[in-house]
């Protein structure tokens, strides 16, 4: 009997609490946010078409050098573009290189090389510059070149970092290098910003005849609010 | 358990590091500039298809005219030249000397010899002749070295070569003309790659240059590279 009476009770129960779930529902709402977002890009690289050299002797234009002049022929660069990369954000679309290539043929102490290019944020995010890493090799000795810093600061005046240092090997140096950007102090590059850069190779007699050597310079950017 | 509940905790953390290291790669950019350079070789040397060549000369009786050959058609002296010390440049494969001998048997005062030899740039960079630099020395019968030999440059190669007496390593009072030594060269300012160049040493014998003696002669062509001076 008691068991009966309890049955009963809980079935009552249960119809009870679905009435009031009943109307619980019919008294409720739903505010509902849908969102979409679209990501920026990071893409800084050198821009297309905007590199330009030159070459000197002893700091004379290879032309204008005497005696005698005209003998442009002797040692040669060639720098070709690569690697490149397109951003979808723009129109027309930005497309710059991620690699620039420099051979030297021919060369000799007190050939020097002038390179100017336009380093571009082709993204739509404020890239930072963070570091920058110089390698370099002796293929013919098959030994790793140092690279001695020598200066490295902001100049406030011309509104440029400057890196000076060389590239040298244990019985000296073999060339020294020179690199000026053109870039805020604080290494920002905005979207859509070009700047400029220049780079100055100059050889040494320290440098061996009939020898082959290789660089590599590598400029790394992060987003600007990690940096 | 514990095994499994270690390899577990080692995987989450593998999958979580390789999630952040692609989202740092994603955010970040590099710019790369490579370089190769192939440097120039510089070498001069004597040339290795034409050998050097010796000419004897007299002074004709008036004295203002060299006649080919030996006084009286007679052969006394005798010139021998010689190139030694093969070299061959790494860079364009070509080959040449580094060294020209000239040796004079039996020579006597006023013996005169000219020694023709030709230059070939067998580098890649052109070469600038900036000067010679003549040393030596005097030696006696026995192969014992009397003196040093210096050549004074009076300008335009001409000169001669004095026996250093006093030992002070400069032409000065007291030291010994012995040898008229004229470089008649017709080089251009600059050898350039692959040129030849034709150019001569003069030899006259003094009378003060002594009997049953030697006297050994080197002479350096010295060669920079075009740029520098």
């Amino acid at each position: 009997m008691k068991s009966k009476s309890l049955i009963g009770t809980f079935g009552l129960l249960i119809v009870i609490l679905s009435l009031l779930g009943a109307v619980y529902a019919h008294w409720s709402d739903v505010v509902t946010i849908e969102g979409t977002v679209y990501m920026g890009e990071l893409i800084v690289g050198i821009l297309n078409n905007s590199v330009t050299h030159y070459e000197t002797i002893n700091g004379v234009p290879e032309a204008e050098f005497l005696p005698p002049a005209n003998k442009t022929w002797v040692a040669n660069a060639t720098i070709t573009l690569s690697d490149f990369e397109t951003s979808v954000h723009h129109d027309p679309p930005e497309t710059v290189a991620k690699k620039m290539t420099i051979l030297m043929a021919n060369a000799y102490p007190q050939w020097d090389v002038h390179i100017e290019f336009m380093l571009k944020n082709a993204g739509t995010i404020p890239a930072t510059y963070t570091e920058a890493n110089f390698t370099g090799y002796d293929v013919t000795d098959g030994e790793n070149l140092t690279w001695r810093q020598d200066l490295w600061y902001y100049n406030t005046t011309l509104k440029v970092w400057i890196w000076e240092g060389a590239l040298v090997d244990p019985d000296g140096e073999i060339m020294n290098v020179r690199v000026v950007a053109h870039v805020p102090e604080d290494g920002q590059l905005e979207p859509c910003t070009s700047y400029k850069v220049c780079i100055d190779i100059d050889f040494k007699q320290t440098a061996e005849e009939c020898h082959t050597y290789t660089f590599s310079v590598t400029f790394e950017f992060v987003q600007w609010n990690k940096a | 358990m514990n095994t499994r509940k270690t390899s577990l905790l080692s995987l989450s953390i593998v999958i979580l590091l390789s999630l952040l290291g692609a989202v740092y790669a994603h955010w970040s950019d590099v710019v790369t500039i490579e370089g190769t350079i192939n440097m120039g070789s510089l070498t001069l040397s004597f040339d290795y298809v034409e050998p050097p060549d010796c000419n004897e000369y007299h002074w004709n009786e008036a004295h203002d005219q060299l006649i080919a050959g030996e006084y009286l058609g007679k052969d006394v002296g005798n010139c021998t030249a010689y190139y030694t010390e093969n070299i061959t440049d790494p860079h364009t494969g070509k080959e040449g000397y580094k060294k020209l001998i000239i040796v004079v048997d039996n020579a006597y005062p006023q013996y005169i010899v000219g020694i023709v030899f030709k230059l070939h740039n067998i580098g890649t960079i052109p070469i600038k002749i900036i000067g010679y630099n003549i040393t030596g020395e005097k030696r006696n019968a026995t192969g014992h070295k009397i003196y040093n030999l210096l050549w004074q440059d009076d300008g335009d190669g001409k000169g001669s070569i004095y026996e250093d007496v006093n030992g002070n390593g400069v032409v000065d009072a007291g030291d010994i003309e012995v040898i008229n030594l004229e470089v008649t060269d017709s080089l251009p300012t600059q050898i350039d790659p692959c040129k030849k160049y034709k150019a001569e040493i003069d030899l006259e014998f003094k009378q003060e240059a002594e009997e049953c003696h030697t006297y050994i002669l080197i002479v350096e062509i010295i060669g920079i590279q075009w740029n520098k001076s």
